[in-house]
């Protein structure tokens, strides 16, 4: 069995290795429809035996009731059927003469049944199973067995060289010589035979036609294959469908190893990104701090205080270029994703106001912020959020010729906030503030000043506006420079209280649902 | 009595500049350089907190959560890392504050006197704001001990502004909070009127550019 198995094994892997897709699909289907084939031939046959036997029983049982009993029991040991009348002159005369005797008795007028085949041998049986016939076969014990049961049975032989039927059938009267009537009906052929050839073809047609029919799929796969498999020369390639999965197979690993080698790249820039932002801000820190105390220290030479200032003013523009860079790379890249988290912009805006009053301070620019005094829940990436209104401040002051003002003004109207940046300084035209989000877009007192700037602070506050759903606005104001007239103030004179120019940046969003609903 | 810092901070020229600029207002500040150190001291009576993040040895989130065990003392984290996710884990753990590097100096201190201030809210229905007193109860306000005659209108403002002192206030807030009727020319009436009023103690009220006005305990 052993040995069968692994021969057989043998010879599926050769034929496998031989043939291609398409002829081992034929094979299978073969393989597989034959013995679907014998099968369905086999049920055919029998049922078409069923239905023999009870056809050929019926009219047995028909005709011995019709009046064929009367001749049997008149001569049980010779008595045939005889042979149905042919349905010519004769037939017509008969069924006149029946219908003649069906009218004069009664009796319901019926059709010629049909001629049968050749008179089979037939014979009487009691009910003993005895007949009085010398050439009747013994009664086989099969077809007592059967005749126990039911009104007919039937044996068959087809394994010999003359295969036959024996059909008993038992007549509706349990006495005299005629009550059970044994027929031998010779077969041609099998009928396991006769439905095999037919069962065969259909099956063969099946496979003739999926054979076909799955053709262009093949070649679909195989032209996929090559495609894919264009630079894996696979050296074996068994069928389509192997040689498929191994170029699968084969881009699969690609890619994998490729998304292996970005996550690494991924971890490495990471981390490089880390390293480096506390290897530059540590220094920075530590410049601010030292530059601060100097600026405390050094009052005169004028000269020399402002050469500190502007020392520490280069100080903020890289910690601006430093941290927008890293902006840009969260932005842009999406190596580290925005983290959208509650945040209260009243606490932001008021550290905000104290980190870029210092800056201010070196440009003689006062930077104040007012806020509702609740707290201004927003739903937002709190480090996004703050390197934007820094953008927005930062250059407010970068921009601003000095000695002035900077307002940093957050309020609240209805369910959205409202955070507008003011300024006093030269402002920007209008054509300016159009082109003002322009990636790279610098205005040209800015351009004059300070060549060297990349523009990625506007473009940075745009970004993030469209990431968090805010509207950005920018409006040369028309706010005068000077406080509300007191008393005790001498009169304003003309230039004091003529517009003054500069402009207000102004962003709004909604604000947080949690807060929403508290105001409710 | 001054206030008591305990500085966690690993770098010797930034930890100098921290005990140095806090020293510099006022606060008795103790530093240590690592984490380990940071662990073994004792917090009892520490008022605040500055930490490191990037500490050797013991990292500065597993130095926040034992002290979140052991003291109530507010906690400021110095951090050069300035992600979303790295505020969030701090201010998670019990961090009260979070200040990324590179700071400006002033700002450290500003976010110190903010976590250290005492409110200077209603005590006994009355808050005092430099010399300006003013009785919540009574509705009356005093400058160095005298009574001073105000409209509602004028007491109004400037409880609003005593509320919040040394913050400033959007006209168009104190419009809405304090006057029952009028617009922003009407509040720069009454304060006109209110400085005049006040006196020297008038000068407390500074007009903020851009916004509006801000009660500042000195003239």
């Amino acid at each position: 069995m052993g040995a069968a198995n692994s021969a057989l094994r043998r010879l599926a892997r050769r034929v496998r290795d031989r043939f291609g897709l398409r002829s081992r699909l034929a094979v299978t289907l073969a393989v597989l429809s034959a013995p679907l084939a014998v099968g369905v031939a086999y049920v055919e046959a029998k049922m078409e035996s069923r239905i023999f036997v009870e056809r050929t029983a019926f009219e047995i049982t028909s005709r011995m009731t019709d009046g064929e009993r009367v001749r049997c029991e008149a001569s049980p040991s010779t008595f045939p059927i005889a042979p149905t009348p042919q349905p010519a002159a004769s037939a017509r005369a008969d069924e006149d003469t029946r219908v003649d005797e069906g009218v004069d008795e009664g009796l319901p007028v019926r059709a010629p049944l049909p001629p049968m085949m050749p008179t089979p041998p037939f014979f009487a049986f009691s009910a003993d199973f005895v007949s009085s016939n010398p050439a009747a076969p013994a009664f086989p014990q099969e077809l007592r067995d059967g005749l126990a049961h039911s009104t007919f049975a039937f044996t068959q032989t087809d394994n010999t060289s003359h295969p036959h039927r024996l059909i008993a059938v038992k007549m509706p009267w349990a006495e005299g010589p005629c009550a059970i009537m044994l027929v031998r009906r010779h077969l041609s052929r099998t009928p396991f035979l006769a439905a095999l050839f037919p069962s065969l073809s259909v099956s063969f047609l099946c496979v003739v036609i999926t054979t076909l029919a799955i053709g262009p799929t093949v070649h679909r796969l195989r032209r996929l294959r090559e495609k894919l498999s264009s630079e894996h020369v696979d050296g074996t390639p068994r069928d389509e469908i192997d040689a498929l999965r191994s170029a699968l197979s084969s881009a699969q690993s690609d890619a994998k190893l490729r998304l292996d080698v970005l996550a690494s790249r991924d971890v490495s820039l990471r981390s490089y990104i880390a390293n480096t932002t506390h290897d530059v801000a540590m220094p920075l820190s530590v410049l601010y701090g030292q530059l601060s105390a100097l600026r405390d220290a050094v009052r005169e030479p004028r000269e020399t205080r402002d050469r500190v200032d502007l020392a520490l003013m280069e100080c903020v523009y890289l910690q601006r270029i430093f941290q927008n860079l890293g902006a840009v790379a969260k932005l842009e890249t999406g190596i580290i994703p925005a983290e959208f988290v509650d945040l209260d912009l009243s606490d932001l805006i008021e550290r905000l106001g104290v980190r870029y009053a210092g800056y201010g301070k070196l440009k003689s620019i006062v930077v104040d912020a007012a806020t509702p005094g609740d707290p201004v829940r927003v739903i937002a990436d709190p480090t996004l959020i703050e390197q934007a209104i820094g953008n927005l401040i930062h250059n407010a002051i970068q921009y601003h010729p000095g000695d002035g003002h900077v307002a940093i003004v957050l309020a609240v109207h209805g369910d959205r906030f409202e955070l507008s940046v003011i300024d006093d300084g030269r402002g920007m035209t209008e054509a300016e503030i159009a082109l003002a989000v322009e990636r790279g877009f610098r205005g040209d007192a800015a351009r004059t000043r300070r060549p060297e700037g990349s523009g990625l602070g506007l473009a940075i506050v745009r970004e993030v506006c469209d990431q968090h759903g805010y509207t950005l606005s920018f409006r040369a104001n028309d706010i005068t420079s000077t406080p509300p007239h007191r008393d005790s103030d001498p009169p304003p004179d003309a230039a004091a209280s003529a517009p003054a120019k500069g402009l207000t940046v102004t962003l709004g969003g909604p604000l947080a649902v949690i807060e929403q609903r508290e105001s409710d | 009595m001054s206030e008591r810092i305990l500085v966690v901070e690993d770098d010797e020229r930034l930890g100098q500049q921290l005990v140095e600029s806090l020293t510099g207002e006022g606060y008795v500040v103790r530093w240590v350089k690592t984490g380990n150190a940071a662990l073994t001291s004792d917090v009892q009576g520490v008022a605040l907190i500055v930490l490191d993040m990037m500490l050797p040895g013991t990292h500065g989130l597993e130095v926040l959560k034992a002290f979140r065990e052991r003291s109530d003392a507010p906690v400021l984290v110095l951090s050069a890392l300035s992600e979303t996710h790295d505020k969030v884990n701090a201010l998670g753990l019990g961090a009260d504050d979070y200040l990324t590097k590179p700071f400006w100096p002033a700002e450290l201190l500003a976010r110190v006197t903010a976590r250290l201030r005492r409110p200077m809210l209603a005590r006994d229905g009355f808050i005092e704001v430099g010399t300006i007193r003013i009785d919540t109860h009574a509705r009356k306000c005093f400058v160095a001990g005298e009574n001073i005659e105000l409209t509602k209108s004028e007491l109004d403002i400037l409880l609003t502004l005593a509320k919040r002192p040394e913050q400033a206030i959007t006209r168009e807030a104190l419009v809405e909070r304090a006057l029952d009727q009028g617009d922003e020319r009407t509040l720069d009436v009454h304060m006109s009127r209110l400085r005049k009023k006040l006196k020297a103690a008038g000068k407390q009220i500074e007009t903020v550019w851009g916004i509006g006005y801000r009660l500042s305990p000195s003239v």
